[in-house]
């Protein structure tokens, strides 16, 4: 809305001045601008008043650092000392000399690609039981989102790390079965499994947008294909999927800008290290050691670059497939 | 486009403001030091609980003898502690007084971010009386003494007593050898039936290979970068693979949940021994009900390649408005009887030989047998390394990975060691 606001006044102001210069402004034409731009005098500023808060800190405390970041990316910093000017260096280094980069790049994109479909999986079939008019709904609503609210959080990385540890929880569940397990996040086949599951267990925020898209689904589709007599995996097919897949889209942006940018649960459960042998070494971790742990903050820095504009390529991919596959209603 | 026009007005103006702050910022004046007037210093430390304790009570006890001077205390666990300090310093707002580790030191002194404590030695603010002069040579860089040692430690080696009696196995004694300690490990694992194992998996440990270098007269690391042969870095992996092989050693996954503190692991009772620092004993000994016998590391007999070491240090900032009030603080709780009988030896035993008796009058007798590990290194021991250059840090980093990777099969030792050495010398440029 701000915007059109913005392009009205700027549009009429530009184009008065130019006719004032001209020296030819036709009455009618004058009258109307100023009687907008008493407008804005009276109601349209307001909005932007209440705005300030957000705008000062949008420009002084995202927007400014951004930049600053972007410089310090072609720089040489230590944080200790004062940046020097490397060019293209520490991008350069990144793909051509440094494996461990590139390690982080293909746990990171395995974890979003493993995960997020997961992730969505589970949502989508815990939001069609829960759709059928279940007792007590709300109830379970809150359960499942639990652990949206809370799987983010060191609390529960801790216990992740107790749980799949080699006295934890689920080995003691397999003793019961006689199977001698060993410890899940100790070894490296099995530590970046368990991160995918904790990202699963949060499919409580995707699954109660489901539930709300599921309601939103006209109710006179589904009679008017009953009449014509198809059963119910047709009319979840032919009705249900294809009416969901605009917040499939939604979900899936969403969740994967989430799991490229994830940084607690392997920094808890690996002690900071992403081990075993790199195989939790999350990108926004490894990002972290290089800035903070070697005192690298320009590479850090062109590293965040890399990860803003590889999100970005992700999500524009996703929104140019979408054509294929989702379905608008109109 | 007009909204173009608008968006890029606005960022230029948000990048005026931002480069306004900066600006800002890199002009704080140098204040001159007050003699009277309200002084207020902030110091910084990591630690636990009775670390902190101790820390605010000996600072009260300064404040006391300071009226003018007020000391603002940050302290926390040591999780994200050098983080939050170059933060800080980046920020050009670094605390005045900061605890140090080691990897670190070089890295900011290096970089000219540490105050040359000699001025304060020059003013009259600090003394020196009571330490040794290799201590001293040893912190100083290009003529600059940039911190001070707080507290001294060496390497030690732990079993649990009760456990070794349990499964009827002798805790080795002092003269031990590394292959005792291997006979030890293999037997603990065999008489428990793979319940506990002899000893937790050392081979990432730069520090025990430290130790190991030290007995074979080399260095990890001098001032001039990796100082050891290929051989007998393969001989440490090749020592510790064998005894995964035999089973003595905790396995890979063990050792990797372990990683940080394998001490945990002795006090969750999974393994009977392992390696730590003497002034780490005491706090590991009150978290378990078995007995901890502490020894030296094995094979110190004939060339021991143990020696004090700093447990931490403790500097004064180049950033500090109040250097000289700064080191005053310094000099209270590295040198004042009143300190140090608070300090105890929390981080290690003091430096400063005239303090020592004060500091270990109340220890209680375990902390008394983890002094006189100290004490027995500080009688035959190895000469403490020069520092080591910038970049050690990731070198020790590299170490454990790779040391990791024999652990789980992926390389050989052979390949291990070599492909280590070339990307540390790398590392070290």
């Amino acid at each position: 809305m701000s915007r059109t606001h913005a392009r009205d006044t700027e549009g009429i102001d530009a184009g008065s001045e130019a006719q004032q210069a001209r020296g030819a402004t036709p009455a009618p034409r004058a009258r109307s601008s100023r009687s907008l731009r008493n407008a804005i005098r009276k109601d349209k500023l307001a909005p932007y008043l209440f705005l300030l808060p957000w705008l000062i800190g949008f420009f002084v405390i995202t927007l400014g650092p951004m930049l600053y970041s972007l410089y310090l990316s072609f720089t040489n910093y230590s944080m200790l000392g004062d940046p020097s000017w490397v060019g293209l260096d520490n991008y350069i280094k990144m793909f051509t000399n440094d494996a461990k980069y590139l390690d982080s790049v293909r746990v990171t994109l395995v974890y979003v690609f493993v995960s997020v479909p997961l992730q969505l999986a589970f949502a989508l079939v815990l939001a069609l039981v829960l759709n059928r008019g279940l007792r007590g709904l709300p109830l379970y609503r809150s359960i499942y989102y639990l652990p949206s609210l809370i799987g983010a959080s060191v609390a529960i990385a801790v216990l992740w790390r107790q749980m799949f540890g080699r006295n934890g929880l689920i080995n003691q569940a397999l003793e019961f079965f006689g199977i001698h397990g060993q410890s899940w996040i100790g070894n490296p086949d099995t530590a970046l499994g368990t991160l995918i599951i904790l990202n699963v267990w949060t499919f409580g925020s995707p699954m109660v947008i489901f539930l709300a898209a599921l309601r939103q689904i006209p109710g006179y589709l589904y009679e008017a294909a009953a009449v014509d007599g198809i059963n119910r995996s047709q009319a979840f097919r032919h009705i249900t999927l294809p009416m969901l897949t605009p917040v499939v889209l939604f979900n899936m942006v969403l969740q994967m800008i989430g799991a490229f940018q994830a940084f607690t649960p392997a920094f808890v459960v690996s002690g900071g290290t992403g081990g075993p042998v790199n195989s939790t070494l999350f990108y926004t971790l490894y990002l972290y050691q290089r800035g903070f742990a070697n005192f690298q903050m320009g590479y850090a820095s062109a590293m965040a670059w890399v990860l803003f504009i590889g999100i970005a390529l992700v999500t524009a991919v996703n929104f140019w497939f979408s054509k294929y596959w989702v379905h608008y209603d109109d | 486009m007009i909204i173009g026009r608008t968006v890029k007005r606005v960022a230029a103006l948000g990048i005026a403001g931002a480069l306004a702050l900066t600006v800002a910022a890199c002009s704080t004046p140098e204040a001159p030091v007050e003699e009277q007037g309200p002084v207020e210093i902030r110091m910084t430390w990591w630690g636990g609980d009775s670390r902190h304790e101790v820390t605010n009570a000996a600072i009260d006890a300064f404040e006391a003898e300071h009226p003018n001077i007020t000391v603002v205390r940050d302290f926390g666990g040591f999780d994200g502690y050098i983080d939050k300090v170059t933060t800080q310093y980046a920020g050009k707002n670094s605390p005045d007084v900061i605890q140090l580790y080691n990897d670190v030191l070089r890295e900011f002194s290096s970089r000219g971010q540490l105050f040359d404590l000699n001025e304060a030695v020059e003013a009259g603010n600090l003394s020196l009386d009571g330490w040794p002069q290799d201590v001293i040579d040893m912190n100083t860089i290009d003529g600059s003494l940039n911190a001070l040692t707080f507290g001294v430690s060496t390497h030690a080696f732990v079993f649990d007593e009760v456990k070794s009696a349990e499964f009827g196995v002798e805790v080795p004694e002092a003269g031990y050898t590394w292959d005792d300690l291997a006979d030890y490990a293999n037997a603990i694992s065999a008489a428990s039936g793979g319940a506990t194992y002899g000893v937790t998996d050392l081979s990432q440990g730069y520090q025990v290979f430290e130790v190991w270098a030290k007995q074979q007269g080399e260095e990890f690391m001098d001032a001039d970068g990796l100082a050891f042969k290929q051989d007998t870095l393969e001989d440490f992996w090749q020592y510790w693979a064998d005894l995964r092989a035999a089973g003595g050693a905790t396995s890979p996954d063990i050792t990797t949940e372990y990683f940080g503190t394998p001490y945990d692991a002795v006090i969750a009772g999974i393994a009977s021994s392992t390696f730590m620092f003497a002034n780490q004993y005491a706090g590991v000994q009150a978290s378990m009900p078995n007995t901890l016998a502490i020894e030296r590391m094995p094979s110190e007999e004939k060339n021991p390649g143990q020696y004090l070491r700093a447990a931490m240090n403790i500097a004064v900032s180049s950033q500090s408005k109040h250097p000289q009030e700064a080191a005053m603080l310094v000099d209270f709780l590295l040198n004042s009887e009143a300190a140090n009988e608070i300090l105890g030896i929390d981080r290690g035993l003091p430096t400063n030989g005239n303090v020592v008796e004060t500091a270990t009058a109340n220890v209680d007798e375990i902390t008394a047998r983890a002094n006189a590990i100290i004490e027995s290194v500080r009688e035959s021991g190895s000469p403490a390394p020069v520092p080591a250059p910038t970049g050690a840090a990731a070198v020790n980093t590299l170490f454990q990975e790779f040391a990791q990777q024999v652990q789980f099969g992926q390389k050989s030792v052979k390949d291990a060691a070599s492909e280590f050495i070339a990307q540390a010398k790398s590392e070290l440029g």
